[in-house]
């Protein structure tokens, strides 16, 4: 029995498709059964993302309409054995699938793999709602600015009249520079607003735009900051301690980033 | 029934004396010096406003009325101006005046509300509104009284919103994006000002809405 993870954050822009993808290709690298479920349908990414675009046959609206089986519409990665992506519909919108259509084929995915990453859309309206139905457990990202913030614990007080009360979050794009500096909201003052557990932290890295544009994941990347980060949320997923931004591969970065989550001090 | 021909009946600030117009005043007042003698230890060490309805009083059962009762107790303001034709009015303010022990500043139902009230979340209560969490911007918390915020109040929040000016709002750590008590609608300071590590009360007086520290026992507001 798979466990299925909604991705979602509210503001557009923050990092949600990127984050889906690194996480569900962390997971397949340790060996385990990953799909990943785009639910952005009539603004689908999630392919580009992965590199998976030219691949795409049949997506998840052919699949609840019975146009196909879900088998067919299924993607497997090119490069990770465990990985597939079920794309959305990229023709359609987000009134061709109900909730109960999507709690039904969240079931059927989490029969097969082990994990069930879902890409919500931006918003708060019908699209948000058929990505939280099926899903058990929630991640929130937000990036370290006032709006995201924002619109973040709005998706919380929702998540949790969704049936989903103890979402994790994950501090997309934080600058260690523009926080030393004090020009950006620090880990604790998002924390502090926020009030949920944190289960990682990216750092902000050039790297993720060039493999967005090429289709391959920051987490394969070993020089990739935020890849490393991707890779040690994946594993923090799986239920092992990880210390929150342990990076061994730059150590003058460790001892800021001791002082940033050490002991609080700014 | 002759003894029940007085009624006490306890009102905001005082007590309203409801007798029969049939009753002759004589035995009105050993009535009333009876009822009160029975709750002497009630009244003892404060002034008693008391209000008369039922029957008129001319002025010198007026005079007579006070003077007898205020040998057994120290009398405030004494009205008889409620005649029998505003029975009904009275009836009105009654109720209101229920309605002021049950929702109010001083005496009233609260909601307590556990966790975080968010972003477009709205907390809304005719009384008292207590929060065991904190209060994020874009959260709204509307109260007919008090607002008590144990935690971050950084949402808005609106004490008295039936008109009670009395209400007031406290937090741990006070800093909302708008505050309104009553009719008072203010905002915080453009220039952002150092997070208050210490319990805030916001309250009326005048027409001016003050922000104090909360010092227990220090009590002026």
């Amino acid at each position: 029995m798979g466990e299925v993870y909604v991705i979602t954050s509210g503001k557009g822009g923050v990092g949600k498709t990127t984050t889906t993808a690194n996480i569900g290709t962390a997971l397949a690298m340790e060996g385990k059964k990953v799909v990943l479920l785009d639910a952005d349908i009539g603004l689908r990414n999630l392919d580009v993302v992965l590199g998976l675009e030219n691949r795409i046959v049949y997506d998840l609206i052919d699949v609840v309409e019975g146009a196909c089986r879900l088998k067919q519409a299924l993607v497997k990665d090119k490069r990770f054995d465990g990985l597939f992506l079920l794309p959305a519909a990229q023709t359609r919108d987000k009134n061709a699938i109900s909730p109960k259509q999507m709690q039904e084929l969240c079931k059927e995915l989490r029969d097969q793999f082990d994990y069930v990453l879902i890409d919500c859309p931006a918003g708060i309206e019908q699209g948000f709602k058929n990505a939280v139905a099926g899903a058990d457990k929630a991640i929130v990202v937000t990036i370290p600015e006032v709006s995201a913030v924002r619109d973040a614990d709005r998706i919380i007080g929702l998540l949790a009249s969704n049936g989903l009360p103890y979402p994790e979050l994950i501090i997309n794009r934080l600058r260690i520079d523009m926080v030393k500096r004090g020009d950006m909201m620090n880990i604790d003052d998002t924390i502090d607003i926020l009030g949920i557990d944190l289960l990682g932290v990216v750092p902000d890295d050039e790297n993720i735009v060039v493999s967005t544009n090429k289709g391959e994941p920051a987490v394969a990347n070993d020089n990739s900051l935020a890849g490393k980060a991707y890779r040690n949320i994946a594993k923090r997923i799986e239920g092992q301690e990880i210390p929150i931004m342990d990076f061994e591969s730059d150590n003058s970065l460790i001892d800021k980033l001791k002082r940033l989550f050490g002991m609080g001090k700014k | 029934m002759k003894e029940n021909r007085v009624f006490f009946k306890g009102i905001l600030g005082g007590l309203q004396v409801h007798v029969d117009p049939q009753m002759e005043l004589d035995l009105l007042i050993s009535q009333l010096k009876d009822k009160l003698a029975a709750s002497k230890d009630f009244f003892s060490g404060t002034a008693v406003n008391l209000v008369f309805t039922g029957r008129e009083f001319s002025d010198n059962e007026k005079q007579h009325v006070i003077d007898c009762i205020s040998r057994q107790i120290s009398l405030g303001n004494v009205d008889f101006s409620i005649s029998i034709e505003k029975e009904e009015e009275n009836m009105a303010e009654t109720i209101y005046e229920t309605a002021d022990k049950i929702y109010g500043t001083e005496e009233g139902m609260a909601k307590f509300f556990r966790g975080t009230v968010r972003n477009g979340q709205r907390i809304d209560y005719q009384g008292n509104i207590i929060i065991m969490g904190d209060v994020n911007p874009g959260a709204e918390i509307i109260a007919g009284g008090n607002i008590i915020v144990l935690g971050n109040l950084r949402g808005m929040a609106h004490a008295g919103a039936t008109g009670d000016m009395n209400a007031v709002v406290i937090a741990l750590c006070l800093q909302p994006t708008q505050l309104r008590i009553g009719n008072i609608i203010t905002r915080s300071p453009e220039n952002e000002i150092e997070k208050p590590h210490y319990p805030e009360i916001a309250y009326i007086n005048g027409d001016n809405l003050f922000i104090e520290p909360y010092t227990p026992g220090k009590i002026k507001y």
